[in-house]
Parts: C-alpha cells; structure tokens; sequence
C-alpha cells in the first residue's frame, strides 16, 4: 500500500494498515534533524503563510511521513526581506522580528485603517504573480502519484485580516460591525479561495484551510460572531474548491477549544478537522469520534504541549497507540502532532512517534 | 437624574461614548464617583466575566467591557485622591522571559483593573530582575506571569526564586496563567494561585487577598 492509497483510503473512512501520518517541525528542529540524518540543513520554504508547514520536506519523508505539503509561495517579485534594523518583512507588509525561537508581529499594515477607502487601497498580493506556484507544481509532479498531496492555505481568512490590522482591534471592530471589516475579509477570503482552486486543479487531495477560533478553554469568539462573519465566506470557500475537483476534501485547522462551532462546520461541507488539540478544553477523542466519526476526519491529535516535548519514548508510543485506537477506528484518522513539533521535544520522541506508527502497522 | 443602572449596561455591553456620557452626567449630579465605581462598573465587569466563563461572552466583547470601563475610570479616578482612593490591591502583571505573547495577559490585565485592581503591567519579555524591582518599586500584593510557550513557562520557576531571594515571598502572591499552565505546574513552581481565564484570575486575586 503506497503512501497515498493510506492517505485517500483514511479520508473516505477506510481502515488502512495503520494510520497515514503528517508532520511539520520549527526550523530549529529541522536543524537538529538534519545533523541527526548527516544531510544539510535546507532553508525555510518563503511562504508567508505556509511557511513550516511545507518546508523540509525531504526531512519529513524520511521520518516517515504519508503526505506532502504544498501552499502558495512569495512570489519572484514579493519575496520575504529582513530590513537592516531586523523587521522582517512579506509580501503583504506584514512585519516580524525574531526573539530567538520565534518570529513576532511587530508591524500590521492595517493598524489605523478605519474605512472601506483604506481597505480598496491597501495592495492585496496578486494570486498570479509569477513563481507563487513553483514549489506547488513540481513537488506535486514528483511526489502527487505517491503521496497523500496537502494544500495548504490556512490563515483563511479571520487570521490573515489580524495580522493585517491587529488582534484586539479587529477583535473589538468586529464586535462594533465596522463597515471596513467585511470588505477587508472578502478579499482576504477572494485571495485565498483563487490559491485553492489552483491547488486543488494541481492536483491536491485535501485542501487544508483554517483560522485559530479557540483558545486552551474555549472559542475565542461566539457562535453570532462566527456565523455572522465567517461561516458564509468558509461555505463560499468550500464550495469552490469542490467545483474544481468534487473528491477534494476540505480541512480545517483551528487550535484550541471550539467544540460550539464543530455542528456549524460540518454544516459549511467541512470533511477533515484539524488538529484536536489533546489539552484543549472538551477537544476528548472518544466523544469526538462517537458525535462526529461518521462525517469528520480527524486530523492531528499528538499533543505537542505536554506529550511530546515532556513525555518518554514509550509514554508515547502508549499514547499514540490509544489515540488511534479510538480516532483510527475504521479509517478516517490522519495521525499528526497538534501542531509543528516545538523546540523542546527531544528527536527520540518524534522518532518515538513514527515508531509507534510503524509498530500498529506491523500489529504490535 | 442621571439612571446608574445605564452605566451598568454600557459597561457590560461595551458602549464607550455612552458610558463616558453617563459618568459626566453623574458626575454633574453629585453622585460620588466610589458609589459608580463599586455599586455599577465594577458590578459590570464581573457581570461580563462571569458570562466569559460561561461560554455567554467572549473575547471581544471582554475586550469591548474592558474599554469601556477604563474610559469611565480615567474620568473618575483623578477626581479619587488620598482617602477615597480606591484599590483592592496592587498587581505586578507581566509575560515571562522569552515570550512576546500578550493578548491573554492583558485581558487578565483588563478585568483585574476593571474589578478594582491597580495595575502595573510591565509588558512582555519580563526578566525575573524586573518582576522583583517593581514589586520592590510599588510595593505589590500580586505578581501575576504568563506564559503561551512551553518553552518559557519553566521562566516561572526563575521568577518565583528570585522573588525568595529578594526576601519578598513571604510579602507577595505568585499568580500563574497562560495555554500550557496547569494547576500542577504551579503547584510544582510554588506559586500560590493559578487560573485558566480572566474572570478566574480576578476570583484567584481576591481569594489570595481574602476578599470577599
């Protein structure tokens, strides 16, 4: 069974041999990986948005991986620069300054913009500009035949308009139904259902949206908000990409806790959830798959806040084993960390995690 | 004469301009600026809080209650000096070392101001030397860290020894919250008080101080 039949066999609630498994790391990981396989440390793919998600590929194969992560790239014309007083700056004008392990937002473009003129004369990136889909095309043309193919475009649509404009304060313009808002996120969702379209007509089996909505405890917003704001552009969105290619399974990804808004996915056609964050508040594997096993696809389910960074090799095998015991039942499990395997986990606990998977493969 | 309850519902809904129109106006009418502080605002906020933690509000509309309340109380307080100042404590807030994260910190921030806290909120990045001068500097009840990283969040630790070391343990509450904190974990680092959410922190806070 090649990577990609496990992949397309688990996304239509087929039980395979063991899970398929994606992964992604920070580059300070890719670093310690790259040391550990006697390979150069690559740099970092320049993808604003998708940036860890798609870079090291080669790194992820080798760890074990069943599928491979594709996105939108800076175009030759809008590549990422570093300013000679550090900021860092994208396409978009966002600007990030590195703290040692993380990147921060320092500048939101949109900070002061108060009206619909503002929004109409900030430059949105250009979907064609040359080179945005060069990474895209040839890791599909070389890997889309025997991996699972993930495009992806989170930062959908609510996280690109934040680091736009600010947190709080599209936070608080939203709750005041400031008239720039819905035009500021039809064109974020515009951009980012042209990039899935031409994902999808490449050749992407899942298309992999998302917007964190949760934190550790709850959704960060109510169901009126998510409904008022988000849930028509995410159905318009969806329905897009199953235009191009009906067997496309849409994605979402939202970390934390947001189990009031999972009936409201399901409803805008969502396939795959992403990433059942283990620590988050009511995210409980065995309740998720008896309420939502036999329409969703569970995506992720490794916690990278306390298992893998904290945990024995074999603590976590156990876990991995149970966890799929549960969201694998019948397909329908793509087994993934919650999120990029942070610093602080040690690499005998990632290739703990691939061990566990090769072991229920081989029924140990 | 002005209706108080109205302040109540422009605070908890977050209405800023109506909540400034209604405090000038109370204010125009006598009303003692302790009496809407204690009796309707702060009765807000913890209206609100309380709706948080009960899935009924959410960060937004925190976050509207939050600024509302202080555009009430920037015009209150300069009129509340010596005897009739009022405080239910001061806290030292602040994110660990090593971590910009802020957005969780300042809502905890917001409402502990809005329920009758002094703030002094030094940022983020905190060094545990920084902690330790401004409980020296202000004389803090509480010093409230946070954390989002999994990699900071064992700072804490740092912070609560440097405050032994500084001989004021014994002086200030350690408060401890963010993503990956847990009730174990601040056991574990010996602070006195953990909490998952921004109204939690306040009941945590006043618990700490044995108020009612």
């Amino acid at each position: 069974m090649t990577s990609k039949d496990r992949v397309i066999k688990a996304l239509n609630h087929e039980a395979t041999d063991r899970p398929p498994v994606y992964c992604s790391v920070v580059p300070q990981l890719a670093e310690k990986l790259s040391d550990h396989f006697g390979v150069p440390m690559e740099p970092g793919i320049d993808s604003p948005m998708s940036g860890n998600r798609i870079s090291w590929r080669d790194l992820m194969l080798k760890l074990g991986s069943d599928c491979v992560c594709v996105a939108s790239c800076a175009p030759d014309n809008g590549l990422t620069t570093t300013q000679d007083d550090g900021l860092i700056v994208n396409e978009w004008g966002i600007g990030m300054r590195n703290h040692g392990l993380y990147d921060d937002f320092e500048l939101h473009p949109l900070a002061h913009a108060t009206t619909i003129e503002e929004i109409e004369n900030y430059k949105f990136p250009e979907v064609d500009a040359v080179g945005r889909f060069r990474y895209a095309e040839e890791t599909i043309a070389k890997f889309g035949s025997e991996y699972g193919i993930i495009g992806d475009l989170e930062c959908s649509i609510f996280e690109t308009a934040w680091y736009l404009v600010g947190l709080e304060k599209l936070f608080m313009d939203m709750a005041m139904e400031e008239a720039y808002v819905d035009v500021l996120f039809d064109k974020i969702a515009h951009f980012h259902t042209e990039v899935g379209k031409k994902l999808t007509a490449l050749g992407a089996d899942i298309i992999w949206c998302g917007d964190d909505l949760g934190s550790q405890t709850g959704p960060m917003i109510s169901v009126d908000m998510f409904d008022r704001y988000l849930a028509p552009r995410i159905e318009k969105m969806f329905k897009a990409f199953k235009e191009v290619n009906p067997n496309v399974k849409v994605a979402w990804h939202s970390c934390g806790s947001i189990l009031p808004l999972i009936p409201r996915f399901i409803e805008l056609g969502l396939d795959i959830l992403n990433p059942i964050q283990p620590l988050a508040n009511g995210m409980e594997p065995q309740w998720l798959k008896d309420t939502y096993g036999d329409k969703l696809v569970f995506f992720g389910g490794i916690c990278v806040q306390d298992l893998l960074p904290k945990g024995t090799p074999q603590q976590i095998k156990d876990e991995i084993k149970r966890r799929n015991t549960i969201l694998g039942k019948d397909g329908g499990f793509i087994l993934a960390p919650a999120h990029n395997i942070q610093y602080d986990t040690p690499l005998e606990n990632i290739f703990a995690m691939f061990e566990a998977v090769k072991e229920i493969g081989e029924g140990k | 004469m002005t209706q108080l309850q109205d302040i109540y519902t422009a605070i908890l809904k977050g209405k800023l301009p109506v909540a400034i129109e209604l405090t000038n106006a109370a204010i125009a009418d006598g009303v003692a600026p302790e009496m809407i502080i204690n009796d309707y605002m702060i009765k807000a906020m913890e209206d609100v809080g309380q709706r948080f933690e009960n899935g009924e509000a959410f960060v937004p509309e925190l976050l509207m209650a939050a600024r509302a309340m202080k555009g009430s109380l920037d015009i209150l307080k300069p009129l509340m000096i010596g005897e009739n100042s009022f405080s239910l404590g001061k806290v030292v807030i602040g994110t660990v070392k090593g971590d910009l994260h802020d957005i969780g910190k300042n809502l905890v921030a917001s409402m502990l101001e809005g329920c009758g806290f002094d703030i002094i909120n030094l940022g983020t990045d905190v060094t545990s030397e920084k902690f330790v001068s401004a409980v020296k500097e202000h004389n803090a009840q509480i010093v409230c860290m946070s954390a989002l990283l999994t990699t900071t969040m064992t700072y804490m630790q740092e912070v609560v020894t440097a405050l032994q070391e500084a001989g004021l343990r014994d002086d200030v509450k350690v408060m401890v919250g963010g993503a990956p904190i847990t009730a174990k974990f601040a056991a574990q680092i010996g602070a006195d008080g953990f909490s998952c959410n921004a109204n939690h922190a306040v009941m945590t806070a006043k618990e700490l101080l044995n108020i009612n």
